[in-house]
């Protein structure tokens, strides 16, 4: 096991402590107060949340703005799996966590502790304690747990090694055990001697019941006897009235039979009568069998007649159907005829109306040619008027009036050209009267500046050597007053001259206005006669649309009657059709009706027949009915015969069967007897009386033999109770011994596991000393914790408690023995020293600077926490401490 | 399909000493000569897949030569078609900081498969094999899932697989983990068999390793399996090693011992613990057991608690070495009734204290481990009801 790093925030002193770890010796120096013992303090508290009895919020740092601490420590197992152990603390409480390298967290207190005890390999029911006193060592411990009081050392390792509690098992779990044993012991006790009694009070229970069986056997011997002889008398008593039922059955069955018999006679004797009248009935028949056959005959002819006639009435009826059709086609016929002759007159008309509308057609288009050649004329003269007008355009914006004079007649010529003659050049005139305006303004700024200087002269300075003026002597009005005078002048001239200029400007600009008009006027002159012609235009072009459209109206026109005559054509040709298929029709119908005197000739004859065969018929009419009249009952005659037959055969067989009830009611009657059967009907009810009150006997036995039988079981029920109990009773003595001799092992056990850990760690010790200082002394760890060094002096073996050891034997001796309950508690290579030097003498001092080597040969990493130098050539490490305003500064 | 499931190769491993003693030599080339020798089986018997359960490498630092030797056998493997499944042992872990190890080299070079569990925020899962990762893979039916080494975690690991495990499927789990069975031991990689109780019935066989002997523990459906190392690791180790076999068509499962050098381990007792005596005990020792050519020989001398043995060890151990030993060794330790076991090992802990009080108590001495384990419950028990359930459990096993 180690430590890989520590980071400490907000941990007492150490607001934000990163260390970081070798393996091998570390040294964490720093003068007292710096944070040292902290480091140790964190340690202890993440990996097994030893607190020294501190209130854990006394670890968070005063001076600090959050309100918790955190501890986090990466390490590696002696597996070389890397762990990273997280605690918190806060006001509220400590999270805790275990993450290893492969991102697998453990949360729960107990399983961390579980883990970090497994990582540790401690093996130990209480690590804390281990790792308070054997991994880490603070101050003196090193030697003075060996040192100290027998008593002192007593309660020290017998913490350590946790010997006391085979003791503390014993007094309250095992002895609670015993007590609760004896406790049950007692109970059952008092239980099995109450079972125990009452199992002796029913001892002759069974004697008892033997006799009440018996006495049920008795009454059930008596019981059975009656019971035959119930048995046999009802059997009597069954038989005998089966018998007397019987011949009732039987007398009422014959009586039945009687009544059968004689209605059967009646039905015979009718049926004779009825077979007589069969026959007379049968007589007349013969006699009149001729004349209805002869009837029969007749009948069957005049049927056949009339069925001749009524085809031929058929045949003559349709003979005048199709006289009719016949009729009804040649009507047709000639109504298709007329339609023919009709359609043809249309065509003519239709053809003459054709012929007068190509003439039409032809004016029309002659009229439309000659207004095209007035359209064309009459374009060209509206576009040279707008071409006037467009040029009178372009001249007017060259200004080129000369060019546009030429457009006017030769009198408005000669007006325009002396108005353009009139008009000067308004630019000219515009120039004369910027020059006359620029020598006003600079005659009127000659006088300003003399009217100024005048000023300044008058002040007798001169305005032009800006000092006094020595010439003028003051009189400027003399001398300036003509100069102005004379520019004034000028200036009138000039004035004058300029207004001359403006009134020519303005009647320039007056001719000029009137050649505008003028022009203006020539141009609507020629704008109305555009107007004017292009109206002439638009109206012929109407006219020529309308020529064109009759022509187009007419073609169309001729198109439709030419369209109509070809279909009147088609409908004539189809009727000419129809006509010759008319004709072949009736032809075909005329030929039908050619029979018709023929038949009428046969149908005469077929009716005088039927009156001759009438008067035939009307002769063996009589005889013919009445053979119809007899011929039914005759008929009959064969059935009433057979009918006969059956009833006669019913009536012998119930006439056998009355003679068989009655010979067997006669054997009845011989077995039945009536006295008997009385007598046997009052025997049977004295023996039931007799067998009820067996029974009731029989009862009282049963009730009290199952009474008795209950009690039986109860008594069972407590002797297998009884024999529960005392197997329960033998076990609880058994587990009490049982208990009685783990208690003695254990009030034993511990003594023993002391002196075998006292034994072993001294052995370990003895090799490790023995190394150290290359000496074979022995190392003895008696009762109370002794340790004792046996060294030869010679042959001599020498026997020295640890208080007569040197320092140096002594630190040596008690670093042997740390390493040795370290190897056997604690299998990873670890361990911690807080300031091991404090209060050491030289000897001592340089004693554990030797030893340490040794020790640290053995072990994964071994953290030292020192104010002085005493270690500082050995180490891997240091860690260097500085307490700053309160506050820990780590260099590492 | 037939699995071969071996375990802690420790190929390359060094052992203590000169490395130009022949002993040095020969040590270094067994564990080769020993995978070479499994490697030979599967082959001529027709192994489908290969299961290495972890410290297939003796050091993650690994001399160019272990690497060279190792890469050879895998080869021979990959040649014969076998499938070559492993996990990471405590020697082979690859950690955070490192971006790839030597079972990666091999994993890239097509030679083996290398089963990871993947943690994301904490969370474990068992993503298929896509050919370069994954923590499961799938041949002929069989779901192999892989643990590593995982120190203390290994409890949360095995909870997430449970939880994952369909009963309905054929399921092998390969794990880096020790069994530390009755006896509690405080160390990282060794479980106890309850902590398996997530997997149990949920696959047939648990290929375990970490523990250098060869054991089979039963859970209620369950097996685990673990293989030893095949080559001693250490000298103290005694155990059977070797490998198994599994028929999953059978579910039979087969041990064959490993072809390890021969060791020969004595022990000489000393009564009065001088030269004489030791002189004389270790003659007759030779005599009833002799030397064998090419062996480790080691002799265990216990001397009385106090007795100072004024023999030059070196001397004897050359001795043996001259009768032909590779190596001799000779082990002196102080013995005393209460510090060591009848056949010489030193106690370790607590537990082994307790047992041995308790074993020579007249009472209870036969039932030893019952008693020590209702102690170290009943030092545990807070409640009274659960004190006397645990004494009266230990009246019946003992009454039993």
């Amino acid at each position: 096991m180690r430590i890989k790093s520590v980071k400490l925030d907000n941990f007492k002193s150490h607001k934000n402590s990163y260390l970081s770890f070798s393996p091998g010796l570390n040294l964490i120096i720093g003068p007292n107060g710096s944070g040292k013992s902290s480091i140790l303090q964190a340690i202890g508290f993440a990996f097994f949340g030893i607190t020294n009895r501190m209130n854990l919020s006394q670890f968070i740092t005063n001076d600090s703005n959050s309100d918790r601490s955190t501890i986090k420590i990466e390490f590696e197992g002696d597996d070389g799996v890397s762990y990273t152990l997280n605690r918190e603390i806060s006001t509220r409480g400590q999270k805790v966590s275990l993450v290893d390298d492969k991102g697998i967290i453990v949360e729960k207190v107990e399983k961390v502790n579980e883990k970090i005890r497994q990582i540790f390999q401690i093996n130990s029911d209480n690590p804390e304690e281990i790792y308070k006193n054997v991994i880490t060592a603070y101050q003196n411990d090193i030697t003075d747990i060996f040192a100290r009081t027998p008593a002192k050392r007593n309660e020290f390792f017998n913490a350590l090694f946790n010997v006391e509690i085979y003791k503390s098992i014993s007094s309250t779990h095992v002895k609670n055990y015993i007590d609760k044993l004896q406790k049950d012991l007692s109970e059952l006790n008092v239980k099995a001697q109450y079972l125990e009694s009452e199992v002796e009070r029913e001892k002759a229970l069974d004697e008892i019941i033997l006799d009440v069986k018996n006495k049920i056997g008795e009454v059930q011997k008596e019981i059975e006897e009656l019971e035959k002889q119930r048995s046999n008398m009802n059997d009597f008593i069954d038989d005998q009235t089966k018998i007397g039922d019987k011949i009732k059955t039987l007398s009422s069955e014959k009586k039945m039979y009687g009544i059968k018999i004689e209605n059967l006679q009646k039905q015979l004797e009718k049926l004779l009568k009825d077979a007589e009248e069969a026959r007379s009935a049968s007589l007349m028949l013969e006699n009149y069998l001729k004349d209805y056959n002869c009837y029969n005959e007749i009948s069957e002819k005049i049927k056949k007649t009339n069925d001749e006639i009524s085809k031929i009435v058929g045949s003559l009826n349709e003979i005048q159907n199709i006289k009719d059709r016949i009729s009804a086609k040649k009507e047709e016929r000639e109504k298709i005829i007329a339609t023919i002759e009709s359609d043809r007159k249309r065509i003519a008309e239709n053809q003459k109306a054709i012929e007068s509308q190509s003439q039409d057609m032809v004016n029309y288009s002659k009229n439309a040619n000659s207004l095209k050649s007035d359209l064309e004329r009459e374009r060209e003269s509206h576009e040279s008027i707008m071409e006037k007008l467009k040029k009178i355009k372009a001249h007017m914006e060259k200004k080129d009036y000369l060019a546009i004079s030429n457009f006017f007649n030769s009198k408005d010529k000669e007006t325009f050209e002396m108005l353009s003659d009139k008009i000067e050049d308004k630019d000219a005139l515009r120039n004369l009267v910027d020059r006359q305006n620029e020598a006003i303004a600079e005659v009127n700024s000659k006088i300003k500046e003399l009217i100024k200087a005048k000023s300044a002269l008058s002040n007798g300075i001169c305005p032009y050597l800006k000092e006094k003026c020595l010439n003028i002597k003051g009189d400027s009005a003399s001398y300036f007053d003509p100069l102005i005078k004379e520019l004034n002048d000028e200036l009138t001239n000039f004035k004058k001259e300029k207004s001359e200029i403006d009134e020519r400007i303005k009647k320039s600009a007056e001719m000029e206005s009137e050649r505008s008009k003028f022009i203006e006027k020539l141009i609507d002159e020629l704008n109305q006669e555009k107007m004017e012609a292009y109206q002439k235009l638009t109206k012929i072009e109407s006219e020529i649309d309308f020529q064109m459209k009759q022509v187009e109206t007419i073609q169309k026109r001729k198109v439709e009657l030419a369209l109509a005559n070809d279909d009147l054509n088609k409908d004539i040709s189809k009727m000419l059709g129809k006509i010759d298929l008319m004709n072949k029709e009736i032809d075909e119908l005329s030929s039908k009706i050619t029979k018709e005197n023929e038949l009428k000739q046969r149908l005469n004859f077929l009716q005088e027949e039927i009156t001759k065969d009438q008067a035939e018929m009307q002769k063996v009419k009589d005889g013919y009915e009445l053979y119809n009249q007899n011929k039914a009952s005759a008929s009959k005659l064969e059935g009433i015969n057979e009918e006969i037959e059956i009833v006669k055969n019913q009536k012998r067989d119930i006439d056998f069967k009355i003679e068989e009830i009655s010979d067997e009611i006669e054997k009845l009657k011989s077995a039945y007897r009536e006295d008997d059967l009385q007598r046997a009907k009052s025997d049977l009810i004295q023996i039931n009386e007799k067998m009820g009150s067996f029974r009731q006997k029989l009862g009282e036995l049963n009730g009290s033999l199952s009474e008795k039988l209950k009690i039986k079981t109860e008594i069972e029920e407590k002797k297998s109770q009884l024999e529960k109990i005392k197997n329960v009773l033998s076990e609880t003595s058994k587990k009490i011994s049982f208990a009685h001799d783990l208690r003695d092992l254990l009030d034993d056990m511990g003594s023993k596991v002391s002196s075998t850990y006292r034994d072993l760690i001294s052995s370990k010790a003895m090799d490790k000393y023995n190394m150290m200082t290359k000496r074979s002394d022995i190392v003895k760890w008696s009762q109370d914790y002794e340790l004792h060094l046996l060294s030869y002096a010679g042959n001599v073996l020498v026997d020295r408690d640890f208080e007569m050891l040197s320092g140096g034997e002594q630190i040596s001796l008690a670093l042997a023995m740390r390493m040795a309950m370290a190897s056997f508690f604690w299998r990873s290579g670890f361990a911690i020293f807080d300031e091991p030097t404090v209060n050491l003498d030289a000897d001592r001092r340089s004693a554990l600077s030797e030893s340490l080597p040794e020790l640290l040969e053995g072990m994964d990493q071994v953290i030292i926490v020192t104010h002085d130098d005493t270690f500082k050539e050995m180490t891997e490490k240091i860690i260097m401490l500085k307490n700053i305003d309160g506050f820990t500064i780590v260099e590492n | 399909m037939k699995v071969l499931h071996c375990s802690d190769l420790h190929l390359g491993r060094k052992v203590s000493g000169s490395i130009y003693s022949p002993y040095f030599k020969a040590r270094y080339e067994d564990y080769f000569s020993t995978f070479r020798e499994i490697v030979n089986f599967a082959v001529s018997k027709g192994i489908d897949v290969m299961m290495i359960s972890g410290d297939i490498f003796d050091k993650k630092d690994l001399s160019p030569d272990a690497l060279e030797k190792g890469e050879e056998i895998f080869k021979d493997l990959k040649v014969a078609g076998i499938k070559v499944v492993v996990i990471e042992g405590n020697h082979d872990r690859l950690f955070d900081f490192e971006n790839i190890s030597w079972l990666d080299y091999l994993k890239n070079k097509d030679y083996i498969i290398i089963l990871r569990p993947s943690v994301k925020e904490g969370k474990i899962s068992f993503e298929p094999w896509n050919g370069k990762s994954g923590g499961m893979i799938e041949f002929d039916g069989v779901k192999f899932y892989g643990i590593g080494y995982q120190g203390v975690n290994f409890p949360e690991y095995i909870e997430s697989l449970g939880q994952i495990l369909d009963q309905n499927d054929r399921n092998i789990v390969m794990i880096h983990a020790g069994i530390c069975g009755q006896k509690k031991m405080a160390l990282p990689g060794f479980l106890e068999l309850k902590d398996f109780a997530p997997l149990d019935g949920k696959c047939f066989y648990i290929a375990s390793g970490h523990a250098h002997e060869k054991s089979i523990y039963k859970l209620e459906k369950s097996k685990i399996f673990i293989p030893g190392s095949p080559e001693y690791w250490d000298l103290s180790e005694s155990d059977e090693k070797g490998f198994f076999v599994y028929d999953t068509e059978t579910e039979q499962v087969d041990f064959f011992e490993s072809k390890k050098r021969l060791k020969i381990e004595k022990t000489i007792k000393l009564q009065k613990g001088n030269v004489e005596e030791f002189e004389n005990l270790f003659s007759k020792m030779i005599e009833e057991s002799p030397v064998e050519r090419e062996c480790i020989y080691v002799v265990n001398v216990g001397i009385p608690f106090g007795a100072f043995l004024n023999v030059n060890i070196n001397e004897f151990e050359d001795k043996i070495e001259s009768m032909g030993a590779l190596k001799g060794k000779i082990n002196v330790r102080q013995f005393n009734e209460n510090l060591a076991s009848d056949d010489g090992h030193e106690y370790l802990d607590l537990y082994d204290i307790e047992n041995s009080i308790v074993s020579k108590d007249k009472n209870f001495g036969k039932n030893s481990i019952s008693v020590v384990e209702a102690i170290d419950a009943l030092k545990k028990a807070a409640l009274q009801e659960d004190a006397f359930k645990i004494i009266d459990d230990l009246f019946y096993r003992i009454t039993e």
